[in-house]
């Protein structure tokens, strides 16, 4: 039922699922989990969040891990208030505790207020997507940090992270290139892991399907015209035209001997949060926000 | 030949692929998965003529 054209292979159902646990454990045996461990998954509703739930909890029961998923709801009317019921069904099916963490609630803000006139006026070249992941990592850390978290797994796949690192290559970011491979646990930061960060989109979605995992398949009304989805357009032109591409610009950066980003991790002025410097970056950009 | 995909009906050459029909769609196919008949198929699958294929969007979120 699926041909993986970089190998020329076709799959069957259960063969396909195999190969994407396959991954998945592969990916976590990097950072086994044990009894000891809390894992804060972050879960949108989304098939790569709901897919990592359904993979999370299987692996928690055999290592009896506790699992807690947490949903940030940035507030996006018609997008994220739909995703979040989804989230709600299949944690309460599963049995894993759940918790939401709002822009609104912890920022007195969210990702609506962007589109309003006053704002726009303001901050003409302000973009949603920018403040949205500032913000959103902010408060995963600091929700899986107060669950009392030994590590955050988030559901990048295969497309994120290839199109994650042509677009620091089209902008010259080094130091955001580094910063991707996950961090370690320093200064208030939970450690985070991607065991999905192998498996292509397209398979992901396939197990969803084959599985039966509920998933919310909208997209955000704020992704459209910006630089990350006219990358994604390239990358996949580019997988189709020449199968394995994708995996190829993940092993490129995985040879590229990046070192970790030095540099102490502060207490941010202003909020208290892990910040490389004085002030973090989610409170730079809610000072713009604020401002009149 | 005929087929049906999502509901629309649309001209392809016999002997076409599900890839050959998504690209007289103009649709990328890393960006669709394929059923026929409620089962998944893959891209290199042989249609015949009256084929009724729905498309699963991948990409989805943000």
């Amino acid at each position: 039922m699926y041909f993986r054209a970089n190998e020329g292979s076709h799959y069957c159902g259960a063969c396909l699922s195999e190969q994407v646990e396959r991954s998945f454990s592969k990916e976590m045996s990097r950072t086994p989990l044990s009894k000891d461990d809390v894992v804060a998954v972050g879960v949108s509703g989304g098939k790569d969040s709901m897919v990592l739930l359904h993979l999370m909890n299987e692996l928690a029961k055999k290592t009896r891990a506790k699992l807690i998923a947490i949903t940030v709801d940035e507030g996006i009317e018609g997008y994220r208030d739909k995703s979040i019921d989804a989230v709600r069904n299949f944690v309460s099916k599963l049995s894993v505790e759940h918790r939401v963490v709002s822009f609104k609630n912890e920022l007195d803000f969210s990702i609506d207020d962007m589109s309003e006139k006053t704002f726009v006026e303001r901050h003409p070249s302000g973009k949603a997507c920018t403040y949205c992941g500032v913000f959103r990592r902010k408060l995963l850390n600091k929700a899986a940090r107060e669950a009392g978290a030994t590590k955050i797994a988030v559901g990048h796949n295969l497309d994120d992270e290839a199109q994650s690192v042509m677009m620091n290559v089209i902008r010259g970011d080094v130091i955001r290139m580094k910063r991707m491979g996950g961090h370690t646990k320093k200064g208030g930061l939970i450690p985070r892991i991607k065991p999905l960060k192998n498996v292509p989109e397209k398979e992901i979605v396939a197990y969803a399907l084959l599985n039966g995992i509920p998933y919310f398949d909208g997209e955000c009304p704020n992704s459209f015209n910006n630089v990350r989805r006219d990358v994604q357009t390239i990358v996949n032109d580019l997988e189709a035209k020449y199968p394995g591409t994708k995996s190829q610009i993940i092993k490129f950066y995985g040879k590229i001997r990046i070192e970790e980003v030095k540099g102490e991790i502060q207490s941010c002025i202003k909020c208290g949060e892990p910040s490389s410097s004085s002030t973090c970056k989610a409170c730079e950009l809610l000072g713009n926000v604020k401002s009149k | 030949m005929e087929i049906i995909l999502n509901g629309k009906k649309m001209e392809i050459l016999a002997g076409s692929t599900v890839s050959d029909a998504l690209t007289v769609a103009k649709i990328n196919p890393e960006t669709v998965l394929v059923k026929r008949n409620k089962t998944l198929i893959p891209h290199d699958e042989l249609l015949g003529d009256g084929d009724s294929l729905e498309l699963i969007n991948v990409i989805s979120g943000g």
